[in-house]
């Protein structure tokens, strides 16, 4: 059953268990990095994609309905704890300011619409909800790592900034920051 | 009084731990008998002190002593007998005692099932384990004591969380625990094996057994976990990557290449090193795993701050085990060897690249899991993955390693090549793809990752039952019954893991792929149709169980006409909690779930409904069974029985012909 055969390989151990190492590892590696496009993710400045995605509530909501609007665009998930907890800051966040100035637009990633749903009538969120299910906006056109992920946009939809991580919004110098950045004013009081 | 007991068993517990932690270890460096023998009475002493505390908080809880602080937090007199037993493990503190007295159970059988292993191999595993058990014994003395008392005692307990009272926490995290700490053995044997610098053929087949029953446990843990998940939480998910399934899936992960390891070091001598390495790297997993869950810092890292001396002592104890350990691996890992050689194709090479994608499949695991920890540490605010990133990168690697799985066995020791692989797989090959277009015209309508998950799935399946026919055909004997039999039930073990391997896959790519939910309101007379099935809103109806009040739907389920069956889903809220609890009502078919779960109440008679029907969901739990009773063939291989101590010599020979056997 064994071949008496020595190729010269056979008396590198060492040196193959690297090789053949390197070829597993290079072999797990390549699907996850195939499906990248060369195509760079919008950053700071640049104009935020006219999206077009399914609410929640089962009405079809494009980006562009809120011309001349700020907007504090969140990605967030059910799964993702993090997100659960800042959702009733944004809530907050979205009550101190008027319709025509700016707005706070949810976007979960959540596989199951109904799980997202669900939540957002337990916390009676009045914010819209849009379904990014098959994350075809936030993996493939923002190439989002983690969530939450929130983009800050002026009223042409350029990006002012994008934040990374849960933030605490209805505290009065978040508040003050995004009135600056996107040159918009409250019109309650913290 | 009998807290008190329990606390004072556990400090002669430790004091009889440091013994066999140290002496024995002593004793085998020094080769003084004395010393060495200390190793078993030390052992089974330890087990009786620690078994004798689990038995003192067993009463606590049990007889309702609310004196004691540990059972006022996790227990209440209206708690039912079985769960009152059951929440000793239910909190950080009683987990811990569970975690110890285990390992106990598992160093008494090894000094039981031990006696073909040479006395200084003995000495040193079990006194590794005394070590291990030091650390977890000081932890809970200082930092965690279960019978801490609490004065003046409180007149109820807070109660076990809803979520818990259900008889998954009966047998759940027991099974995982048996797991977790039953890399601890393959542990010791491989800091034995350094220690003492010899790790041949023989080392490995001790070790071998141990390892595999540990991957038992945590497989059937874990399968137990994902299933409770499934019909607990009301969702109809059965695994979320949550941290603490994650927790669990990186000891699994890299105990499954631990176990495929240990065979080619045991028949070909070869991945020595590698083997050593996986042992420690298991066993560091699965006390992270205990840890992190345990400490709650997963959630966020701030648990530390709560209680700091619990954190400093966690990060002491992982930096002692995983940094001791491999020092004394780059010190002595050398002398170890590294093994045979072997050819680019070979079954040697299969193992290793299947070994690696699973290193790295935990690694992304161990990444996603960690990585919104460090976020958070390094103050860019509280983020999390989720299972986007564990799907795309975690499905990849493991198609490819599933794909080996079953190319694998074929493949000849130290040389193979391609074409004759090729030319014994591709008919088996053609057929899983030609299965899976018949399953996907079936169900009429697919997507690539259904395509290739079912293609996976039934290539699992036949390549087992290929190989299953190709040793048969080998075999010498006349008739097919001999035949059958003259196969040794390491292979049957194998190829059962593997072919459970199928099933599971088939499970998880179908129910992904074809499950519909619906989610509607419901009123008396309602109907409903998901998945070709009518489900009738018949009535609610308030019932009052023995700690919670709550509300019970009827739902007539029907198939063309036919009845099928009533399920009842309810909602509770639990007295001392006030907890709302959803309580789901399944149908288990062999081909499909009816799933039905109470969302939000409009009134007593108007429900959110949540209706689902999951298609061969059921087939995820039973592939994982068949793995695990694949691990129990292989374990009850006759060549681990070998009886005595007079084989020894014959160590050589027995693995030439175990190698000759396959």
């Amino acid at each position: 059953m064994l071949l008496p055969k020595k190729t010269a390989l056979a008396s590198l151990p060492r040196r193959r268990l690297l090789q053949l190492a390197a070829i597993g590892a290079a072999a797990a590696l390549l699907p996850a990095c195939s499906d990248t496009t060369p195509e760079e993710a919008p950053a700071q400045g640049d104009h935020f994609p006219d999206i077009v995605l399914p609410g929640l509530d089962g009405r079809v909501a494009p980006l562009s309905a809120y011309a001349n609007v700020a907007l504090v665009v969140n990605f967030w998930a059910t799964w993702c704890e993090p997100c659960r907890r800042e959702m009733p800051d944004l809530e907050k966040l979205n009550a101190l300011f008027r319709p025509e100035d700016l707005r706070v637009i949810g976007i979960t990633v959540d596989s199951d619409a109904n799980l997202a749903r669900e939540f957002g009538m337990r916390l009676k969120l009045t914010f819209p909800l849009l379904s990014d299910s098959n994350q075809a906006l936030s993996n493939s056109a923002l190439r989002i790592t983690g969530f939450p992920t929130t983009y800050l946009l002026r009223r042409d939809h350029s990006i002012a900034s994008i934040i990374i991580g849960a933030r605490e919004w209805a505290e009065p110098k978040m508040v003050d920051e995004i009135e600056q950045q996107l040159a918009v004013q409250r019109i309650a009081a913290v | 009084m009998i807290p008190e007991i329990g606390h004072l068993a556990l400090i002669l517990a430790l004091a009889l731990a440091l013994v066999q932690g140290v002496l024995p270890i002593i004793g085998a460096a020094r080769g003084n008998a004395a010393l060495m023998a200390l190793a078993r009475p030390a052992a089974r002493g330890q087990f009786v002190f620690v078994a004798l505390a689990f038995a003192c908080l067993a009463q606590a809880f049990l007889g309702n002593d609310f004196s004691v602080l540990y059972v006022a937090q996790h227990s209440n007199s209206q708690l039912p007998a079985h769960f009152r037993f059951a929440a000793i493990w239910g909190g950080h503190e009683g987990s811990l005692l569970l975690w110890t007295f285990i390992l106990t159970i598992w160093t008494v059988a090894v000094t039981q099932f031990s006696k073909q292993l040479p006395e200084e191999m003995l000495a040193r595993v079990v006194g590794v384990m005394g070590l291990v058990s030091v650390g977890f014994l000081l932890f809970m003395l200082f930092t965690s004591n279960p019978f801490d008392r609490l004065l003046p005692a409180a007149l109820d307990g807070r109660d076990l969380t809803p979520m818990l009272q259900d008889p998954g926490l009966i047998l759940h995290p027991p099974m995982l625990y048996m797991g977790y700490v039953g890399t601890s053995v393959a542990f010791a044997f491989a800091i034995a094996a350094l220690l003492g610098g010899k790790l041949d053929a023989a080392w490995a087949r001790w070790s071998r057994p141990w390892t595999t029953v540990a991957w038992i446990f945590l497989t059937l843990g874990i399968m137990l976990g994902s299933w409770w998940a499934y019909y607990e939480l009301g969702w109809g998910g059965w695994w979320f990557w949550d941290p603490v399934e994650n927790a669990s899936f990186m000891p699994w992960l890299v105990t499954t290449a631990l176990v495929h390891s240990l065979a080619v070091t045991e028949k070909r001598g070869a991945f020595k090193n590698w083997t050593v390495l996986l042992a420690i790297v298991a066993f560091s997993l699965s006390l992270l795993g205990t840890f992190l869950v345990r400490s709650g810092v997963l959630t966020s890292v701030h648990a530390f701050a709560v209680d700091p001396a619990r954190g400093v002592f966690i990060l002491a104890f992982l930096g002692i085990v995983v940094g001791g350990s491999l020092v004394l691996f780059a010190w002595r890992g050398p002398q170890v060897g590294l093994g045979g050689g072997f050819d680019i194709i070979s079954r040697e090479s299969m193992l290793l690249v299947n070994n690696v994608l699973l290193m790295v499949a935990a690694a992304s695991v161990f990444l996603g899991t960690l990585y919104p920890l460090f976020m958070d540490a390094l103050g860019f605010g509280k983020l999390s993955v989720g299972p986007p990133y564990f799907d795309a990168v975690f499905a990849p690697i493991m198609a490819l390693a599933v794909f080996l799985m079953g190319a694998g066995p074929f493949a000849r020791w130290k040389q193979s090549s391609a074409t004759e692989l090729l030319k014994k797989l591709w008919g088996w090959l053609l057929a899983s793809v030609a299965l899976a277009v018949i399953v996907i015209f079936a169900f009429r309508h697919w997507t690539a990752p259904i395509v290739g998950g079912v293609t996976l799935g039934f290539w699992a399946l036949l390549s087992s039952l290929a190989y299953l026919v190709m040793r048969v055909r080998e075999q010498n004997a006349s008739g097919v019954w001999a035949k059958l039999r003259g196969t040794t039930r390491s292979t049957y073990g194998m190829l059962l893991a593997h072919f459970g391997i199928g099933i599971f896959i088939l499970g998880v790519t179908l129910v992904k792929g074809y499950e519909t939910t619906s989610e509607v309101v419901m009123r008396p007379e309602d109907m409903t149709t998901v998945g070709g099935y009518t489900f009738r809103f018949i009535n609610a109806q308030e019932v009052t169980g023995p700690n919670y009040r709550g509300v019970r739907v009827a739902v007539e389920v029907t198939q063309n006409g036919t009845r099928v069956t009533t399920l009842y889903p309810e909602k509770r809220i639990y007295n001392v909690q006030t907890m709302n609890m959803t309580e789901s009502a399944i149908d288990t078919g062999l081909f499909r779930d009816l799933y039905v779960a109470l969302g939000e109440a409009r009134s007593l008679d108007e429900w959110v409904v949540r209706i689902q029907h999951k298609p061969m969901v059921d087939w995820i739990w039973v592939g994982c069974l068949i793995m695990a009773f694949g691990g129990m063939l292989a374990v009850s291989d006759r060549r681990y029985r070998v009886p005595s101590r007079r084989r020894q010599p014959e160590a050589g020979a027995l693995a030439m012909a175990a190698a000759k056997t396959s």
